[in-house]
């Protein structure tokens, strides 16, 4: 018999890999612009370094989709971070 | 002066080693790190200091790599020893 | 660290190497070929380029000059040149371009680029500024330098694709840094006479640990800079500039307007390019652009590498007068620390800082990033062979080295094959675009080495595509050598150092692909062997 090799490692696979697919991907893209809103730093380092962070956020919230024990903790955080930083995007857009 | 630097990074790598493994003694770790250091200032003094740890840093992977691929070769482990 | 935690770092290390793993080579092997795409393989690709090209600063202020008063005035307001003298491109480029209102109020950049012949400056061709950027006319120069950028997907699919590579190699580092922990205590082991299991193990590991910075530094720049422009800077400027990437662009560009004050005065190119060339032996320069040509107030961008800092230097003059003004770094020049990082993002990519030793360094290293996946993969595919219980299906181990084999063996002759066939396109069809004909020759061998393995045995398979890749490099030079009569008793005479080099390593290449399909022959005998005892035993 063929051991069912991702649900012994695992639990809920494919809900951590749509985690870390589809929501690791739309939460740091919405994280670059958030970040530049509140980030205490002369204008440029507040725009470029979260370009410049970006490979390491998605780095970091991939491994987190497989690694946290609660899937439920993944999505929570997901969400929290993109709607947070969505918030903070809509405040600078709508203060002009 | 980048011939002496590259010799100095092979000398300091194959300092480090130690059958195979990456040597414990401190006598042969700091002399190794002592020759990487020195040909670390060249290539600063060559490159200047940005390009300079990128080039070390370069040459010091590569060599490396071909140190320990060319460990087998020069000395090859009798059959069967680990 | 828990051992389920490694053992989820462990299997997401596999998946992530067995789902990239081929194109994390094909980008990766590009990769290291491209590094020298500019201009080392452009001046071999083209022999009109291959004599040193002297930069005649005389030549090129009058024919600016002469353009300029053709484009008029509305086109002067950037000006910008691409010497011949650094032979990256087979023409001397010179762009005019305006900015214009548009009926909604926004504003357009057109302008008309001119190309010129890079020693007599005759005029090549003339095209605005949007059809010459849609066209694309490679040799294999540019082409492997564009199939590495974005896999001639175009944008934004391709940079995307290859962005999202560098992440999965990133992944990849992180994982296997924290799954190999105690790596450190076999830094220097490479066990080869022992199974071929365990060599592949080793060299996957040596080739990792060595080279992690490297392979980190480019796998964070090339996700980078295979984002930046498609998703970074966009999702940056929605928000600090209300959506106008433009103006994002404009703040963190190095080149910025003057005041025109309207008074005519000439841009002394000339003069500006002698002074530089003399004052700053150690920059090369490459382009340079001038803001509002032709005006007391115009200033002169002239870019150049080679000096200790890692993005290069810009020199800017004060255009009417000559005058040096300032040295500023690319990105350098702004507040804060960005712009140091991205000052370095591209050369840290590239490994152009350091002339031809860097860039053979990162050669190297980027074949070691390449060889990285097929180690794990074989590794991968050797384990499944001879485990007692296997995951998968024998079949399904044997596919997938057959799909190695092709895809990644056949990526090496592919690219072989473009040597020989851009000099028969050079002499066949001189004068004509050879783009079509190099996409052709690429993508038609790389098909068939790709279908070989599943139609032939698996060694022959190896076998057939590597020993013509090696024979492909050994004659590149012989071949060079009858179509076009540059060779290595003659090169004191024509100066074709550049090309004579590449055909020199391409023939050590060879000689050493040559060793090594040997030693793999070899190899192959003793692994069937080791296999069938296995059988022998298990029965």
């Amino acid at each position: 018999m063929q051991p069912n090799y991702k649900n012994a490692t695992f639990d809920a696979f494919k809900n951590r890999t749509v985690l870390a697919i589809v929501m690791t991907l739309i939460t740091s893209v919405v994280m670059i612009p958030g970040m530049a809103t509140y980030l205490p730093l002369h204008q440029n380092d507040s725009i470029g370094l979260p370009i410049l962070f970006f490979p390491f956020i998605w780095t970091a919230l991939f491994l987190y989709s497989y690694l946290a024990r609660s899937v439920l903790r993944i999505w929570l955080v997901m969400v929290s971070l993109t709607l947070g930083h969505g918030i903070c995007i809509y405040f600078a857009l709508t203060a002009g | 002066m980048l011939a002496i630097a590259l010799i100095l990074v092979c000398i300091g790598i194959v300092c480090l080693n130690y059958k195979g493994s990456l040597a414990k003694q401190p006598k042969s770790v700091l002399t190794g790190l002592l020759f990487n250091l020195v040909a670390v200032v060249l290539f600063c003094q060559m490159y200047g200091f940005a390009r300079g740890i990128f080039v070390f840093l370069g040459a010091f992977a590569l060599i490396g790599i071909v140190v320990t691929l060319s460990i087998p070769i020069i000395k090859p482990r009798p059959s069967g020893a680990e | 660290m828990k051992s389920i935690t490694i053992k989820k770092l462990y299997t997401l290390h596999s998946w992530v190497g067995l789902i990239t793993g081929i194109l994390l080579f094909v980008i990766a092997f590009t990769g290291a070929v491209a590094v020298f795409a500019r201009p080392e393989l452009k001046i071999w690709a083209n022999e009109n380029l291959r004599t040193e090209i002297p930069v005649q600063s005389q030549k090129l202020d009058e024919t600016i000059a002469q353009y300029a008063e053709i484009v008029g005035p509305d086109y002067l307001e950037e000006v910008h040149v691409r010497l011949p003298s650094t032979r990256v491109d087979g023409s001397a480029r010179v762009v005019f371009e305006g900015h214009f209102e548009t009926a909604e109020g926004g504003e357009e950049h057109k302008g008309t680029v001119f190309q010129f012949d890079p020693v007599s400056w005759e005029l090549l061709a003339e095209n605005d500024m949007e059809t010459f950027f849609n066209q694309h006319t490679l040799d294999m120069s540019t082409f492997m330098a564009h199939f590495h950028a974005d896999l001639h997907l175009g944008r934004p699919v391709g940079l995307i694709l290859t962005g999202l590579l560098g992440l999965t190699l990133m992944v990849s580092i992180v994982t296997g840094i924290f799954i190999h922990r105690k790596i450190l205590a076999q830094l220097f082991t490479f066990r080869i006479t022992k199974t071929f299991s365990l060599m592949l193990n080793d060299a996957h590991k040596l080739m990792s640990v060595w080279a992690v910075l490297f392979h980190s530094v480019i796998a964070f720049t090339g996700a980078f800079l295979g984002l930046a422009t498609v998703i970074l800077i966009p999702a940056a400027a929605y928000v600090g500039f209300n959506g106008d990437q433009e103006k994002l662009v404009e703040t963190f560009t190095a080149v910025k307007p003057p005041v025109i004050a309207n008074v005519a005065m000439p841009t002394k190119l000339a003069d500006i390019i002698d002074s530089s060339i003399k004052d700053r032996p150690d920059l090369t320069f490459s382009r340079f652009t001038v803001m509002g040509y032709g005006d007391k107030n115009a200033l002169v961008y002239l870019s150049g590498d080679g000096s200790q800092q890692l993005g290069g230097e810009t020199l800017v003059y004060r255009g009417a007068t000559a005058e040096l003004l300032r040295t500023q770094a690319n990105f350098g020049r702004l507040e804060g620390i960005t712009g140091t990082i991205l000052d370095a993002m591209f050369p840290l990519h590239f490994g152009n800082f350091g002339g031809i030793f860097v860039k053979s360094i990162w050669a190297i290293l980027g074949l070691a990033t390449a060889l990285l996946p097929i180690t794990g993969l074989m590794l991968w595919i050797e384990r499944g062979l001879n485990a007692q219980h296997p995951a998968h299906k024998k079949s399904t181990y044997e596919n997938f080295n057959r799909l190695l084999i092709g895809c990644c063996g056949g990526l090496v002759l592919a690219t072989v094959t473009l040597f020989p066939a851009q000099l028969i396109l050079n002499e066949w069809m001189a004068g004509q675009n050879h783009t079509d004909s190099i996409f052709l020759t690429f993508f038609s061998v790389w098909i068939v080495a790709i279908l070989m393995p599943f139609v032939i045995q698996q060694s022959n398979a190896l076998k057939a595509i590597l020993l013509p890749s090696a024979w492909m490099l050994i004659l590149v030079m012989p071949l060079d050598a009858i179509l076009t009569g540059s060779h290595i008793f003659n090169v004191l005479q024509t100066k074709h150092y550049v090309s004579m080099s590449v055909n020199l390593v391409l023939m050590l290449l060879g000689i050493l692909l040559l060793v090594v399909v040997s030693k793999l022959k070899k190899q192959y005998v003793n692994r069937e062997y080791s296999q069938a005892k296995n059988l022998v035993g298990e029965v």
